[in-house]
């Protein structure tokens, strides 16, 4: 599903987004919302915490895909065949009263905290 | 003998129903021990058993498809077999960003290439394919993408994985459809040869190696390897190798040369995988809790992929075949 990055004044760019939700589909967010060359995820775009607000009934599973990094590096366009391990975390729990920055700040620790220990 | 006046096809048939037959006999044994009270530690051999004889199992029908499928058909699974152990062997080393194109290369082109060599019997470039051009290319490949640190390291991870999975595992077709003169059609022979030398210096190397309990040559690496061992392997490949002369194109005396430098080299690689894995920091390439989706194929074909290119070469230098 693509989420359009250009701001526009007539449309919300997570509208598809929530026709899925109310269809009752499960989604796979990305909420870095970009690719980069760094180890650590980026800093989460709010579009996680807005859906989260609106729909307060759905589960919020962090997961961390080992490896990705280096099957496609931002800026290539073929994938390189390895093995990835994709590890799930425990729902994110919901806390009243948390506002945006610290929700996102919150959903990156829960996402770092699958990643695998390094051998 | 008997054997000789029987046609090819009829002898290779002969083949694979004792290979099969031997191994329905080790599953009935396996089976009827598992009926009998057992210890722990017996129970804990008696799983590694199975999942052994399950590995030699797949080995089997492998062997089996590849000969049945012919030239085309063997390369391509063999193509298969080495792609997803490159697959296993690349997830374990850490490569970065810069090693991207280097892999793209090494997983599709360099492999499909050196088999597509195999296959079509264009031998004299398959065997300087990968260690002449490819060792050139990647490097530069890698230069290219403009990433200085650890350079040699990572190239050298590349050049491994692509020595080992593919240019080691491609000399396996190659060997199915080498003609050799007066013994043309019987390659499988030739690899059912190489694959039991190489794997009984194993099983004899594991067995000394426990009964012998010697100083271990390399501690820090495998705890159980050691001289002795080793070349108490190498003698019985050897006398293995030179017992099953008559299925070979060899006399005695150079089968048993033969078995014992493709079992000895086999075994050697074998120790140089374990170097690799612990470098990686892993107790086997198929570590389940580490990794979802390998299966430990490169632990079983490892020795093969260090044996194959050293007795395919000897085989053809002192053959002129």
């Amino acid at each position: 599903m693509y989420v359009s990055r250009q701001r526009t004044d007539e449309q919300d760019p997570l509208e598809p987004l929530i026709d899925a939700l109310t269809h009752g589909d499960s989604l796979v967010i990305f909420p870095e919302g970009t690719r980069s060359a760094k180890p650590e995820p980026l800093p989460f775009k709010s579009g996680l915490y807005h859906l989260a607000m609106q729909f307060p009934q759905i589960q919020l599973i962090p997961a961390w895909i080992d490896n990705v990094q280096r099957v496609m590096p931002k800026g290539e366009v073929v994938p390189v065949p390895i093995l990835c391990t994709v590890t799930f975390g425990a729902p994110l729990a919901r806390i009243e009263g948390e506002d945006k920055r610290e929700f996102l700040e919150r959903a990156r620790d829960a996402v770092l905290a699958q990643r695998p220990a390094v051998a | 003998m008997g054997l000789r006046t029987l046609s090819v096809n009829e002898q290779v048939a002969l083949l694979f129903v004792i290979m099969f037959g031997v191994l329905v006999l080790a599953w009935v044994i396996w089976f009827a021990l598992s009926l009998r009270d057992m210890g722990e530690a017996a129970q804990q051999r008696h799983a590694r058993f199975a999942r052994d004889l399950r590995a030699v199992w797949i080995g089997a029908m492998l062997f089996w498809f590849a000969w049945m499928s012919g030239p085309v058909g063997a390369t391509l699974l063999f193509g298969i077999v080495s792609f997803l152990a490159l697959r296993e062997f690349i997830t374990l080393m850490h490569t970065r960003r810069g090693d991207h194109r280097g892999l793209l290369l090494a997983f599709f082109v360099v492999l499909p290439l050196q088999f597509v060599l195999a296959g079509g019997r264009w031998f004299d470039l398959f065997t300087v394919f990968i260690p002449v051009y490819v060792f050139l290319a990647i490097p530069v490949v890698s230069a290219l993408a403009g990433d200085p640190g650890r350079f040699l390291e990572r190239n050298a991870k590349i050049q491994w994985g692509i020595m080992v999975c593919v240019y080691g595992l491609s000399h396996a077709p190659a060997l199915l459809i080498l003609e050799f003169p007066g013994y043309a059609g019987r390659g499988a022979f030739l690899l059912f040869f190489l694959v039991i030398v190489t794997a009984s210096a194993q099983i004899a190397q594991e067995a000394a190696s426990r009964w012998l309990r010697t100083r271990p040559a390399a501690r820090h690496i495998d705890r159980s390897f050691s001289a002795r061992a080793w070349w108490l392997g190498v003698a019985s490949a050897a006398l293995i190798g030179g017992a099953m002369y008559w299925v070979t194109p060899f006399k005695p005396l150079q089968a048993l040369a033969l078995a014992a430098l493709a079992a000895g080299a086999g075994t050697l690689g074998e120790l140089v995988m374990r170097a690799l894995k612990r470098d990686a920091g892993v107790a086997s390439w198929g570590h389940a809790s580490a990794l979802t989706g390998a299966v430990g194929l490169l632990d079983r074909i490892a020795p093969l992929a260090f044996s194959a290119p050293i007795f395919f070469h000897l085989t053809r230098w002192y053959f002129d075949v």
